[in-house]
């Protein structure tokens, strides 16, 4: 069952410009979709789309069948996102910013601290609950991040570029929670250009170029359509882009 | 580029502007109306004040201390920036004028202060000093000398990489001062302070010079140095009004903790949660609060007992609600605020709810004032006006100019 869907989605910040064309792809639940593409491909503007922070020009995004028309709210609460550079609030402490977005998706106070804690421990935070922002590395600031995400457990989950600047046990830490969700029946799309991981995780790939997308499926069905049986999610990255370079 | 001081000059210019701009504001605020005030009555106690003063004050003593401090503080400001060490590290042997402009820069701006403190000490220069020094036009060219030394002198000491032996120059210039003040003020003959320049002029050639040959310039130094003078002028013009350089300085005040819930229910919606944090921790919102209510208080105290108290109140009730209202464009720029599922009214009722709970605080520290200072009468008139005020300036006043 899809639970998100982009249905010809045309637009971008600019009416006269717009940034991408026809855009439909859908994720299903229980499953991490990898969305792919160069700086510019227009990752970014798919994403603020789905967010509701972009007006589609054209088509629609659906979570769960609704709209951010539909209704506002049940639309926002049913997504986490990770955005790629880390946005924190430079007044509240570490556990301020869970506690903060716990406040907002309405979770009970024990459910907020059973899973608070849990996430404290697993992403080896617990001793900098207390700390402010600014003594923060970029790889903590992104573990904040990814806790107030995963501290919700929405259906949706939009991860952009989720795992630079993590180190390796925090980058373990992320990905056997994501599968943990995804097991669980949430909807993954996450944006990246660590093809590795992308590769070992994702079970679908859509591949965005300039504003539409090139190829989409499994990386057997993306092998098969360019009758590249050996090739990896490099090579065919590197073979979708390189066509509209000549 | 060719020589530096483009560069110079256009750093120059911009701070100028900046701080022009900055002054014009502190200038425009009634704060500055409290200062003529205070500099009005000021002079008036301060004539008392020497009169009453005994014929054996050590008045010398007290010049010596003033004006060694002035002397051997004797920061250069450079202009320098964090890039600079990436753009202009190369450039470092070409710097030469640009530094030399700072030094005289310097020189021309602590002149300009030791003036003004020598005019602020002039009636008692001429009660206890002047008939054994001379005239004061004298002391302060004498003055502006030694602090051209001591600007180019503490401009070599930068080079020093190590706090210690910055601060052991900084003591060994200290020493010399003292030395000299003593000698100016206490009357001594000039050849003796001529002899006092002497040895600086020595020592600058034969010690000072050979530093700036031996030890490179610290560049990340020289932009701390730089940054603390800015940030000084920043706090300053902060009091008056609201410095963006400063508003990502964030104070925790845990002490504060405990006046949080009085303050909002900040359980009760993300924007109650953000506004009140930001209050206390953030942007000096706090700060701005505190000063107003207490210079608020000061003047009803000052004032005499009179409805015009009750016009200053207002007023100064007013200006708390409209530098609570900048709170709301707080979290303007953070995406976060944009994501969450929470309905529109509850950022309009948070920051009623902390505005109205916060000038009812201010009434109630000014009904306190009046009780003890003044009638019966106006104190009640307070509770009412106050709490009236704080119920309107909450709910509509301070939604009224926003534009969304």
């Amino acid at each position: 069952m899809s639970v998100l869907k982009i249905e010809g989605i045309t637009g971008g910040y600019h009416p006269k410009k717009p940034v991408l064309h026809d855009v439909n792809f859908h994720v299903n639940n229980s499953e991490i979709v990898g969305l792919i593409g160069l700086n510019g491909a227009g990752k970014s503007t798919t994403i603020k789309h789905i967010l509701g922070l972009l007006q589609p020009e054209k088509g629609q995004v659906t979570i769960e069948g609704r709209t951010f028309q539909d209704d506002v709210n049940e639309y926002r609460r049913s997504y986490a996102y990770i955005p790629e550079t880390p946005i924190l609030y430079d007044e509240l402490t570490l556990w301020e910013h869970l506690e903060l977005t716990a406040l907002a998706y309405g979770l009970k106070k024990d459910i907020f601290e059973q899973r608070a804690e849990k996430l404290l421990a697993e992403f080896r935070m617990g001793k900098m609950k207390k700390w402010y922002p600014s003594h923060f590395s970029k790889g903590m600031r992104q573990k904040v991040m990814i806790m107030s995400a995963f501290l919700i457990e929405p259906p949706v989950y939009i991860v952009d570029e989720p795992i630079v600047g993590l180190d390796p046990i925090g980058i373990q830490s992320f990905l056997t929670f994501l599968s943990d969700m995804k097991n669980r029946g949430a909807a993954v799309l996450m944006s990246t250009h660590i093809l590795a991981t992308a590769e070992r995780y994702c079970d679908r790939f859509v591949i965005l170029h300039q504003g539409k997308v090139v190829l989409e499926g499994t990386l057997d069905e993306m092998r098969h359509q360019l009758q590249l049986p050996q090739a990896t999610l490099d090579d065919i990255y590197i073979e979708m882009t390189k066509e509209e370079l000549v | 580029m060719n020589d530096g001081m483009t560069l110079w000059r256009e750093r120059v210019n911009a701070y100028w502007n900046m701080a022009i701009r900055y002054l014009r504001l502190i200038g425009n605020s009634g704060f500055l109306f409290t200062v003529y005030v205070l500099i009005i009555i000021g002079s008036y106690y301060y004539s008392v004040f020497l009169d009453w003063l005994p014929e054996s004050f050590p008045a010398v003593w007290v010049f010596v201390a003033v004006f060694a401090h002035l002397l051997t503080r004797s920061g250069v400001r450079t202009f320098v920036k964090h890039a600079d060490v990436v753009f202009l590290l190369p450039y470092e042997s070409k710097l030469g004028a640009y530094f030399q402009s700072s030094k005289w820069y310097s020189i021309g701006l602590q002149s300009g202060v030791i003036l003004l403190v020598l005019v602020v000490l002039s009636p008692l220069f001429s009660e206890y000093l002047a008939a054994d020094v001379g005239s004061l036009f004298l002391v302060l060219v004498l003055l502006i000398v030694a602090k051209g030394w001591n600007v180019f002198a503490s401009f070599e000491e930068q080079r020093f990489q190590s706090e210690s032996d910055r601060r052991s120059h900084f003591l060994l210039r200290g020493g010399i001062n003292i030395a000299f003040t003593y000698l100016l003020f206490s009357g001594a003959n000039l050849i003796y302070i001529l002899a006092v320049y002497v040895i600086m002029a020595a020592l600058y050639y034969v010690y000072y010079q050979k530093l700036a040959k031996q030890l490179s310039i610290k560049w990340d130094h020289l932009i701390e140095v730089e940054q603390g003078m800015l940030l000084f002028f920043y706090r300053i013009a902060n009091a008056f009004t609201d410095v963006p350089q400063l508003r990502n300085k964030v104070r925790p005040r845990n002490y504060l903790k405990g006046i949080l819930p009085v303050i909002t229910d900040s359980k009760k919606s993300v924007y109650h949660y953000l506004f009140a944090k930001s209050f206390i921790r953030a942007n000096d919102y706090l700060g701005i609060y505190v000063r107003l209510v207490i210079i608020s208080a000061v003047i009803l105290l000052a004032l005499p007992t009179g409805w015009l108290q009750l016009v200053v109140l207002l007023l100064f009730m007013h200006m708390v609600t409209n530098q609570l209202s900048t709170i709301w464009y707080h979290y303007d720029t953070n995406m976060w605020v944009d994501l969450y599922p929470v309905r529109n009214d509850e950022k309009k009722d948070a920051l009623t709810q902390l505005s109205f709970r916060l000038l009812l605080i201010m009434t109630a520290v000014q009904l306190g004032v009046l009780l003890a200072s003044s009638s019966l009468l106006i104190a009640g008139a307070t509770l009412i006006l106050g709490g009236l005020y704080s119920y309107v300036g909450s709910h509509k006043l301070i939604h009224k100019k926003r534009k969304n």
